[in-house]
Order: structure tokens, then C-alpha cells, then sequence
């Protein structure tokens, strides 16, 4: 199947199951949760962000590993042969269906392992303003790191999965990077039992 | 819900000072008939302003720019509204007349519905005067008062457009709630974003000074 | 055994507001027409708001519990070792973490915090709820502003027209949370509320065997303290202090007649107010 030809596939059948296969609440609803999750770490840690950066990732691990679960069950898609493939993948169907977004995949590696993802929308962080002291420390969407780190895993890929830039702390944009480390054969991931 | 405490009403009796200065208040907007200022605050749950901010008309004798408020006086400002809010709170325990039709509809909708007119009762107008100024006021869902002195000319009262008014009032409303969206915000607080500044003063230069 | 009724045996006869009906009372043709008109306004609107699935808001929701685990365990551990050894430690891995970009220490996996626990000491495990509470606090607190009282958009202040509100909690706050109200309201009239849910939302994907056992049962319960953080949280917006509120959530047993769920038991919520 040609590249574009599957692409377009990928992005009906993104948009087709958030349309008519998906459960849907309230954006701003989520927007208050994460909030009150962040808020609550913020003061649990006495703003010491870095610890609440690292909460947040493991956070979003442990929601990625079974996420993915779902995801593929609602789409029934076959594995990716290549990163291009699981770019696509994320962007056009995983984040459309559970975030209603499609972030825009650039910044490719010339080993073509490792993309960006721009995220121009992002109903995490909706109305949210950093005080002072946040914005040089802390990454407020990084659970979005950590799902995607745990959801790539379960499939096999041992990714780093972080942010480069973030809106909120004054950056022009909101930029995820996500490379891969390396193809794990049948390996039992960590913690699992 | 605590009642106002009613040594607010003070600023009514002939005896005390600030009686005196809210004549002298009157008298200085009578001196300066282009004044046109307002002063605006939102008053959190236990009678604290989490918000304040003066209006000034643009428009100036010989082109400068409105003082506003005189310094001395505007510490006014804040008695009157206080002294205001025992009206405010007596108009929240009425039945608003439209509630009638709200019976069984209008439910789970989020704010900013500018179709469906929910807003519309926490408008509650012009709630009182004072010699000759206006004071407008509004009530959102989780009992944040916003209440605004209206300045205007000296001759008899000041006239309030209410509908100018109550568009203000609601996307102030709508501001205030995408600042509690914001997790870092806790209710109840003063609002220190200068972007919820600008953007107030900028919805007051678009609806109240012409 | 029916256990579905709690209720305090020396509370009156408890009334059932019709919580289910949006059917307006008055017969009037021209406002029923004007009505439907209304809350067909109100359909486009709400579909035209911006959305996210409800698996990833549940699963949102729910990882909360075993974060709110890994917290209690993190500060544990720093405070056992010397609080300076412990910070030292983490700000150093967390710079060279992010000049590697390798990703930082993980918490054991959810099924594992959520085994702790259940196995925690009285007071780690009240911390932890406490935790929970808290975050369902900051929700409702804020949700208050976000939602139109359905019945009445210009709530009655005077008299704390409870009943307004608990009917706000059951149907509003429930369904945007949970695309489905209460079940059942019940009430004495003087501050004490009953709220069931039969199918809560965020525990029906936790399959219990058949037995549904107790340890089973009391590992899920952490689940439903959001809900009770989200509750005092809206009334403390209309002006009742969590000093003045009681809430407890507790399993129930599902009537008869109500369908096959994947969790057998229901819950409910009981609310007692100090006027």
C-alpha cells in the first residue's frame, strides 16, 4: 500500500471512530481534572517541580500501557513496520481519538527515528497560566509524555518520549519529541507480571 | 449566608465623615462635567475584592487625559460598593420572574452560551444611587458579586445603558471563568494576571465609554 | 439481603424528589413548545463544545488513585533518609536526566500502588484519601461556575435551598462527569441526602469475580473518593465550609430489576449537611 494511500486511511479511520465509536465528555471538564491533579502535585511537593514533572511522566506510563489496549481494540490496525508508519499512527488515530487532536509530525531525524510532534491544541492545558517560578521548571502536560512512552512499549518500542518546548513557558510553540532506542524482541516490559 | 454587617450602612447617616466626603465626592464630578470614570470590582465570597479596576472616559478638556477618581476620594469607591452589596445580597434571595420558564429546561449547559441566555438573570441592573452615581450589579453561579459605580453628568442621575452594561458583565463573567479554569488559581483569591486586566479594560472601552 | 437502605433509623420518613424527570410541570402549550426549543438550543450547543473521549477522562480520573499512592510512598522514603541526602539526589538525576533525555524513574505500576494501598497503615491509607478528596475538592469547587443550575438559573440563596443543589450535584455535575445522574435521591428534608449511583462510572471496567470479595470490594473503594472530594467541593462554592459537610461513600447493593452490570455493586453517597 502506497504511503499516502494508507495516511488518508489512517486519518478516516481516526476521524470516523472519534465520530461514531467514542463516548465523548465535556473538553473543559478534563481540563479542570488535570488541573486539580497538577495543583494537588504542586502542593504535595512544595513546587518543587522537577519531582512533579517525574510524577506526572510515570503518571501517563501507567495510563499508556493500557490505553493502548484500547486503541487497539477500537481501530483493530496492524503493527507499524517503521517509525514513519507509527508517527502517523499517533498523530492521525491515537490522538484523534482520544484527545480529538491531530498534532502535525516535522523535526525528522535523518536515521528517521526520532519526530516531533506539534501540538497546536491542547485540551490539558487550556486556560492555564504558569506563576514564575512554574514556568522555568515545570512541564505541564508531561503526562502526555508518559502515555505515549508506556503506549509505544506495549508495542514493542522502547522510545524516550519528552518535551522540547511548551507554549506556557514562553515558547513560540509546543513541541513533543519522541525517538526511538530500540525494537524490544518479545522482551516482558517492566513491572508487568 | 453571612449578612453584610450592617455598620456598612454608616455611610448613609448624615453625622459620619464619609458622608461628608461623598458629598464633596458629588461636588467634584459636578466641577468636571466630562468625567465619565466607573469603578469596577468583583467581591469574593467573604466581602473581599478579588478584583478592582477604574474606568476613564478618553474623552478630556483640551485633549488630556481623564484623572478618573480624585485620589483622596477613592478609598469612596470601596464604601459605596460594600454599602451596595446589602442590596446585592438581598436581590440574590429573590426569585428572578424568568425562573418560572427555566423550570425543567436549560439544564447541564456549560457558560458560555451566548445562545441560550442563562446569563440573563444574574444581571440584576441598577441596585442602588448615590448622589446621583449609579451602581450596577451582577451575581454569577458561584456567588461572586461583580458591582460597578457608574460616574456620569451632574444633572440628576446617571443614565446606564443596560444593555452596554450587562454585555460587559458577561464577558467579564466569562473571563473570570476561564481564570478559574486555570489550576493555579484558587477561588476566592485576588486576580493578579495583568492579561485579565487588559482584557477588562479592554471590554470597558468597548462597552461603556463611548 | 437488602442492605440498600442505610438509613438512620430515627430520621423521618424519607421523601424521593423526582430526580430523573426534566419534564416541565406547567402545561401551558406555547412554553412547552418554547422550551423544547430551549433545550434543542442547548443540544447544539453542548455538541458544538470541544470534547475528549471518556476513556482517557476515566482513565484519568482513576490513575489518581495509584498516584496519590506513589506520592504517600515518595514521601516516605525521602523523609526515612535525610531530607537534604533525598532532594540532592533527585535534582542531580533530574539534570542529568534531561541532558540525556532518558526517561525518569518510573512509580511501580498501578495495580501494585493500589495493592499497597490497600495494605497500608490507617494513616498512610488516610492520607492517600485525603489526597483524593482533595483533588475532587479543586473539581467541584470550580465546576460550580462552569455548569447552569438546571432548574433554577437564579439559585435561591436564602435558605440554602439545599435541595436545588443536591439536585444540581445529581443530575449536572453527574452527567457532565459521567454521562449518566444519580439514580436515586433520597432525603429527610433536614440535611441529610442520600445519592445512588448503581452503575458508578469509574469502577464498572474492574471486573471482580463472582464472589465479589471483601478484599476485592475494599481495594476498589479508594476509587469512589473523588466523587466525595467533588461533592463538598460544590457545596462549599455555594457556601456550605467542609466543616459543615459529611459525606460517605459506601457500596450498595443493586435493585433487582436494574440490568446486569460488569460491577456488582452500586454506590452510594451520603451527604449530611450542619446548617
Amino acid at each position: 500500500m502506497s504511503a499516502p494511500a494508507q495516511s488518508k486511511s489512517l486519518k478516516a479511520i481516526g476521524e470516523d471512530t472519534w465520530k461514531n465509536k467514542t463516548e465523548k465528555v465535556n473538553a473543559e471538564l478534563f481540563t479542570l481534572t488535570y488541573g486539580a491533579i497538577v495543583s494537588q502535585l504542586c502542593a504535595d511537593y512544595d513546587r518543587d517541580f522537577q519531582k512533579v514533572n517525574n510524577h506526572l511522566f510515570s503518571m501517563g506510563y501507567n495510563i499508556g500501557v493500557r490505553l493502548v489496549e484500547d486503541f487497539l481494540a477500537r481501530t483493530a490496525l496492524p503493527r507499524c513496520e517503521n517509525m514513519v508508519k507509527t508517527s502517523e499512527m499517533i498523530s492521525k488515530c491515537a490522538f484523534k481519538i482520544f484527545l480529538n487532536m491531530t498534532p502535525q509530525v516535522t523535526n525528522w531525524s535523518s536515521e528517521k527515528d526520532a519526530f516531533s510532534l506539534m501540538l497546536d491544541e491542547n485540551p490539558l492545558s487550556d486556560f492555564v497560566e504558569l506563576p514564575m517560578d512554574a514556568m522555568k521548571q515545570l512541564w505541564y502536560s508531561n503526562v502526555l509524555s508518559g502515555v505515549l512512552k508506556g503506549a509505544l512499549e506495549m508495542v514493542q518500542l522502547d522510545c524516550d518520549v519528552w518535551f522540547v518546548s511548551d507554549i506556557l513557558k514562553g515558547d513560540p510553540q509546543t513541541e513533543l519529541r519522541i525517538k526511538l532506542n530500540k525494537v524490544l524482541k518479545d522482551e516482558v516490559p517492566i513491572g508487568e507480571d | 449566608m453571612v449578612n453584610l454587617s450592617s455598620n456598612m450602612k454608616l455611610i448613609f447617616d448624615v453625622e459620619t465623615p464619609s458622608y461628608k466626603q461623598g458629598k464633596r465626592f458629588r461636588n467634584t464630578i459636578v466641577r468636571n462635567p466630562s468625567v465619565m470614570p466607573q469603578y469596577f470590582a468583583i467581591i469574593g465570597k467573604k466581602d473581599n475584592p478579588i478584583y478592582e479596576a477604574e474606568f476613564t472616559s478618553q474623552q478630556g478638556q483640551q485633549g488630556q487625559l481623564q484623572q478618573g477618581f480624585q485620589q483622596n476620594l477613592k478609598e469612596l469607591n470601596a464604601f459605596i460598593l460594600h454599602a451596595s452589596l446589602d442590596i446585592v445580597e438581598d436581590l440574590q434571595w429573590q426569585v428572578s420572574p424568568n425562573a418560572q420558564h427555566g423550570r425543567g429546561g436549560l439544564s447541564g449547559g456549560f457558560l458560555r452560551s451566548k445562545n441560550v441566555n442563562n446569563t440573563d438573570n444574574c444581571y440584576l441592573g441598577k441596585v442602588d444611587h448615590f448622589y446621583g452615581l449609579a451602581i450596577t450589579a451582577y451575581i454569577t453561579y458561584g456567588g461572586m458579586k461583580l458591582v460597578m459605580i457608574h460616574g456620569g453628568p451632574p444633572n440628576g442621575n446617571t443614565q446606564i445603558d443596560d444593555n452596554m452594561v450587562k454585555s460587559f458583565y458577561q464577558e467579564v463573567h466569562e473571563l473570570y471563568v476561564k481564570t478559574l479554569m486555570n489550576p493555579f488559581y484558587k477561588v476566592n483569591e485576588p486576580i493578579p494576571s495583568p492579561a485579565f486586566d487588559s482584557r477588562v479594560r479592554a471590554l470597558a472601552k468597548k462597552y461603556l465609554n463611548r | 439481603m437488602k442492605s440498600k437502605e442505610d438509613i438512620n433509623q430515627s430520621d423521618k420518613k424519607m421523601d424521593r424528589p423526582n430526580v430523573a424527570s426534566n419534564a416541565p410541570t406547567v402545561a401551558d402549550t406555547q412554553e412547552m413548545t418554547e422550551q423544547q426549543k430551549l433545550q434543542h438550543q442547548l443540544q447544539i450547543f453542548q455538541n458544538s463544545l470541544p470534547k475528549v473521549s471518556q476513556t482517557a477522562y476515566m482513565m484519568l480520573l482513576n490513575e489518581c488513585v495509584p498516584l496519590s499512592m506513589a506520592v504517600e510512598r515518595k514521601r516516605g522514603d525521602c523523609n526515612s533518609k535525610l531530607d537534604r541526602n533525598c532532594d540532592d539526589e533527585v535534582s542531580q538525576a533530574g539534570e542529568q536526566l534531561q541532558k540525556i533525555h532518558v526517561s525518569p524513574p518510573l512509580d511501580p505500576p498501578s495495580h501494585q500502588l493500589c495493592r499497597e494501598l490497600y495494605e497500608a497503615d490507617e494513616e498512610k491509607h488516610n492520607r492517600v484519601l485525603d489526597r483524593l478528596r482533595n483533588i475532587g475538592f479543586e473539581i467541584g469547587n470550580k465546576i460550580t461556575e462552569l455548569l447552569v443550575f438546571s432548574n433554577n438559573p437564579n439559585l435561591q440563596f436564602k435558605d440554602m435551598d439545599l435541595l436545588s443543589v443536591m439536585k444540581f450535584i445529581c443530575r449536572d455535575v453527574w452527567r457532565q462527569m459521567f454521562n449518566k445522574q444519580i439514580d436515586n435521591l433520597k432525603t429527610n428534608h433536614r440535611g441529610t441526602f442520600y445519592l445512588f449511583d448503581y452503575d458508578y462510572q469509574p469502577i464498572q471496567s474492574f471486573a471482580l469475580d463472582s464472589e465479589s470479595s471483601e478484599k476485592e470490594l475494599q481495594m476498589v473503594k479508594p476509587f469512589l473518593e473523588i466523587a466525595v472530594g467533588v461533592i463538598k467541593g460544590v457545596l462549599a462554592s455555594i457556601g456550605h465550609a467542609p466543616e459543615d459537610v459529611i459525606c460517605l461513600a459506601s457500596y450498595v447493593d443493586r435493585p433487582d430489576e436494574k440490568p446486569k452490570a460488569s460491577f456488582t455493586k452500586g454506590v452510594s453517597f451520603h451527604v449530611q449537611i450542619t446548617m
